[in-house]
């Protein structure tokens, strides 16, 4: 019965077609982003379910897109667990009769299905318990980060000094930020593309390509980001790489060889 | 001579090189062979020389799509003809490449700003997701091919395979290198949502060679539609920005 319900749920024809009505609710996303940029910037920083709750009945004819595709990525999930699930049950009764290469080849697929479920979980936590905070740097502000406080020290910009198209274009900010809290106190350099790791959350200074060198000095803003799935989202998609990697070329040699 | 004119002028015999290959009778193979790595060197030459038209060595320019994804085209056709292909079945590559090589004359020459490429994973992002749409293209023209009983199905397979692999790994370091600078690995922006339809377009045709209904030459269709996808969802918005005016530097 279990592996009636298991072959149901996994069929591939299924897998197939909700891929296809993934692809078509992201096409229908694309569009809509592209036509009403300003209802879906502030999706960036906050949970899809404030998100929602907020937006899809004020702009429902911009965002209806969003409901049908959380809801095929679930019953893609569902259906690739169920699938996954089946094929390492046949697969385990023959581990002794097989050669160990040629049972992990055909282990192969079943194991990249797995790592694209752990990869869909991190997005769903990301999606439900990420947060995030945009802060101006102004020297002198402080800000609460769970058991410490963190303070704006002061700042530097590096201006690129060459002729031609990127004269006086940013090359490099660095903020100096204070931490107070159970360790005493701590400085720490924050730069483009360096962020760093306090008490759960990671701060990046945001890149702005459009900064110039003026008198004025630059607006320069830090995002404070918690992401409990990001883990799960990046070990996912390297194992699924490193699978492929392996797998495709080892097809290759057996399609080769017959 | 400056580094400007090496780039531009090295890119015009790139084009017409490529152009030459598809126009010299299929007989003449050793010919197309020479104009063709001729023609690659060219553009290997103007690859390079961009990377440093900004005064200093810039890898972002140099992997700048316009430009590099015709000489990944290049570079893969040369490897399907290491690979013991048949040289008039490679050549046939010669036509799409020729168009994407035309399209970069007509792009702006400038480079963007290196700010938002300083970090290795967005030039590791480049690298490989151009790479992935040059298979993603040559997969769709080959099927095209094949379809037309020109080609076999088996290298428009392989090809494609190989792209869903090189834009995955594309995926991971485009992923990175958006949570170094803003802190999401996934934005729901156009750019990123046109990365995850292209991606599940294909990982819906991987699967296809396992479904009975699918037989070699509608999974053809399935690629072409494919390159189409690609081209309309991604490659399209580089025409806004193109004109007769960018035929120079």
């Amino acid at each position: 019965m279990l592996r009636k319900l298991l072959r149901f749920c996994g069929d591939l024809r299924l897998s197939f077609w909700l891929l296809m009505a993934i692809f078509f609710c992201i096409v229908a996303g694309v569009l809509h982003i592209g036509a009403s940029p300003d209802i879906f910037r502030s999706l960036k920083y906050s949970l899809m379910s404030q998100w929602l709750q907020a937006n899809l009945a004020k702009n429902f004819s911009a965002a209806w897109w969003i409901p049908p595709l959380l809801s095929a990525l679930f019953l893609f999930g569902l259906n690739i667990s169920a699938c996954a699930a089946d094929r390492i049950l046949s697969l385990l009764r023959q581990w002794r009769t097989v050669p160990a290469g040629l049972f992990f080849l055909k282990l192969a697929p079943s194991l990249m299905h797995v790592c694209f479920i752990v990869m869909l979980t991190g997005h769903f936590m990301s999606l439900c318990g990420g947060s995030g905070k945009v802060i101006a740097v102004k020297p002198g502000e402080a800000v609460a980060l769970g058991r410490s406080q963190m303070k704006i020290v002061g700042r530097i910009c590096e201006y690129c000094g060459l002729d031609g198209p990127m004269k006086d274009g940013v090359e490099q900010c660095t903020v100096v930020l204070e931490f107070s809290g159970g360790t005493g106190v701590q400085e720490e350099s924050i730069s483009f593309f360096e962020p760093i790791v306090r008490d759960g959350a990671s701060i990046h200074l945001l890149p702005d390509s459009k900064l110039k060198k003026t008198s004025l000095p630059p607006e320069l803003k830090l995002l404070v980001k918690r992401d409990e799935g990001k883990a799960f989202i990046v070990a996912g998609f390297i194992m699924m790489i490193l699978l492929m990697l392996w797998y495709f070329p080892q097809l290759k040699k057996i399609e080769r060889e017959e | 001579m400056t580094l400007d004119s090496i780039f531009l002028s090295c890119l015009y015999l790139a084009a017409l090189g490529y152009f030459l290959c598809i126009l010299i009778p299929r007989g003449k193979q050793a010919v197309a062979e020479t104009v063709f790595i001729a023609a690659f060197s060219f553009h290997t030459v103007s690859l390079v020389s961009r990377g440093w038209m900004a005064g200093l060595f810039t890898p972002g320019a140099m992997l700048q799509e316009m430009f590099f994804l015709p000489w990944c085209m290049a570079f893969l056709l040369l490897v399907l003809r290491l690979g013991k292909n048949p040289a008039d079945m490679v050549f046939r590559g010669a036509a799409p490449l020729c168009l994407f090589t035309v399209f970069a004359l007509f792009y702006p020459k400038v480079p963007a700003h290196y700010l938002m490429t300083r970090t290795i994973f967005s030039q590791m992002f480049f690298l490989a997701e151009v790479m992935a749409h040059a298979l993603f293209l040559l997969g769709g023209w080959f099927a095209l091919l094949s379809l037309a009983g020109k080609s076999d199905e088996k290298t428009c397979h392989s090809l494609v395979v190989w792209g869903f692999v090189s834009y995955s790994a594309a995926q991971v370091f485009g992923a990175y290198w958006s949570y170094l600078g803003w802190g999401n690995l996934f934005s729901w922006t156009g750019r990123h949502l046109t990365s995850a339809a292209i991606w599940c377009f294909y990982a819906a045709y991987i699967h296809l060679r396992f479904l009975t209904w699918w037989n070699p030459s509608r999974r053809s269709v399935f690629a072409v539609a494919g390159a189409a996808v690609f081209f309309l969802m991604h490659y399209l918005s580089y025409f806004s920005e193109m004109s007769f005016r960018s035929l120079g530097l």
